[in-house]
């Protein structure tokens, strides 16, 4: 059944979660449940951060390898810079190309080590295209803050790698729109800000995340300009994607990011919607 | 020469093992060396190609699986000559496989047939290069074909912790799956 107010804004979270398991009982519901479906181009840069560059780090690993150096090795490279995703990608690759049950012994730098390493990287680097390509698929995109680091597409290199890196210093050119967009919210951030200050002198516990915004925005307010700086702006990350929530007429707000949108929905007058509890599912 | 061993157990399982043994120096393949692999490349794309056609116009559903079953082997086979083509060919043989690995002809629309049909007949030909294969990037995902399955997983997503382990010269990998429910209960910890 359509919700009667329409529209829903789709976070990062649920953006990502959506491109890793499309078929997700989790959050599906949700957005069935919404005709409109909003994104907002800054999600595009949090994609790449999250994502694209995890993922493309496993293409690098394997594209380091030596020639008689085994796809396998790339495991130690994941376990000494250690992170679940990559290790997923590599080991998901493995399960593709060598069944669920390999038992066949592999001999480094033979001929299933070099097949594996050019399959693998030529699925990491579809991925890669894909993943930035399905952003924009099915959803209406706003765009308020411009960001100009989201128009950034990955590139590819003569070793067949790509670059995802993110031009943090271009940031100062002051290109995009985020120090005017803040100013023309105003109004709903000190109203925000001055709501969660209560909260946290009536005791509630606000995130690390949260606390770093809020000293953001209270030297932004002195000088927006401030904002046109890489770092100081990711620090303002969620309520950005919040502020483009409201701007966007969107009431509801659907995200994994509980911790933070809890807080920051109500005084922004969204509704967040969040998969249901995992205690509550039926087993 | 170093001797990898993969062992594992067919899923459900929640453990699977890659034991590494190292003697020496590395082992040779003839792939990339052999002379003939770019024609046997060319042959292999054209037989995928016919067998896909031939699944499509076939009348009767077992026949029509008969022949889809043929081009997944071709598509399967093609890797064994892969060195030999560029890295754009790769790339669209690859998205090609993993729209179609696992699945069934059935499974399919009309329109994303067609557009499998229309990167085999590009696989067929000599020259692909990046503009052609972001064509096929950006159709394969406007259709809605999944082509993420070798990188996310055949069932949604799955997170591995690994950990490794040495003893007499041989180095061992556990890979150990993260419930998916674990972490989402994680997230729920801290909510009130």
């Amino acid at each position: 059944m359509t919700h009667p107010d329409n529209s829903l804004f789709v976070d990062t979270s649920i953006q990502i979660a959506s491109v890793i398991d499309p078929d997700s009982e989790e959050f599906l519901p949700i957005l069935d449940s919404f005709d409109r479906k909003v994104v907002c181009g800054y999600s595009l840069l949090e994609y790449k951060r999250a994502l694209i560059q995890s993922i493309s780090l496993v293409g690098r690993y394997i594209e380091d390898l030596k020639d008689d150096e085994s796809v396998f090795e790339v495991f130690s490279r994941c376990t000494s810079q250690y992170s679940a995703r990559r290790v997923s990608t590599l080991v998901n690759v493995l399960r593709w190309v060598l069944g669920e049950s390999a038992t066949e012994p592999i001999e480094s730098g033979g001929r299933i080590d070099k097949v594996l390493k050019i399959r693998a990287q030529s699925y990491i680097r579809n991925a890669i295209m894909t993943i930035w390509y399905r952003f924009e698929n099915d959803r209406e995109i706003v765009d308020e803050m411009k960001c100009q680091r989201r128009l950034e597409k990955p590139v590819i290199r003569r070793n067949g790698t790509y670059d995802v890196s993110i031009h943090e210093t271009d940031c100062r050119n002051g290109r995009c729109n985020n120090a005017n967009f803040f100013k023309s919210m105003l109004p709903n951030i000190r109203a925000l800000v001055s709501d969660l200050k209560e909260s946290a002198r009536n005791g509630t516990a606000l995130s690390a995340e949260i606390l770093r915004s809020i000293d953001m925005i209270e030297k932004a307010m002195d000088n927006s300009n401030n904002l046109h700086n890489y770092d100081n702006c990711l620090k303002v990350g969620d309520v950005w994607l919040h502020l483009e929530a409201v701007r966007s007429s969107s009431l509801h707000f659907a995200t994994l990011n509980y911790k933070e949108s809890r807080h920051l929905c109500p005084p922004l007058g969204l509704t967040m919607q969040c998969p249901i509890p995992p205690s509550s599912r039926r087993p | 020469m170093q001797i990898l061993e993969v062992e594992g157990e067919a899923r459900p399982a929640k453990h699977r093992e890659v034991a590494i043994e190292n003697q020496g120096s590395s082992g040779s393949s003839s792939l990339e060396f052999g002379e003939d692999s770019g024609f046997l490349s060319s042959v292999r794309a054209r037989e995928a190609y016919n067998a896909f056609r031939n699944a499509r116009k076939s009348d009767s559903e077992e026949t029509k699986e008969v022949h889809f079953y043929n081009f997944l082997d071709q598509i399967e086979l093609q890797w064994e000559c892969a060195f030999a083509r560029t890295r754009q060919f790769r790339d669209l043989h690859a998205l090609v496989e993993s729209a179609v690995k696992g699945k069934r002809i059935k499974d399919f629309s009309e329109p994303q047939l067609n557009a499998i049909d229309d990167a085999l007949v590009r696989l067929r030909g000599r020259m692909i290069n990046d503009e052609d294969l972001d064509v096929f990037l950006k159709m394969f995902v406007r259709l809605g074909i999944d082509t993420m399955r070798p990188v996310f997983g055949n069932n949604g997503a799955k997170l591995y912790n690994i950990s490794t382990s040495n003893s007499d010269g041989k180095t061992t990998i556990e890979i150990s799956e993260i419930v998916r429910e674990k972490i989402v209960k994680q997230t729920f910890d801290n909510w009130q």
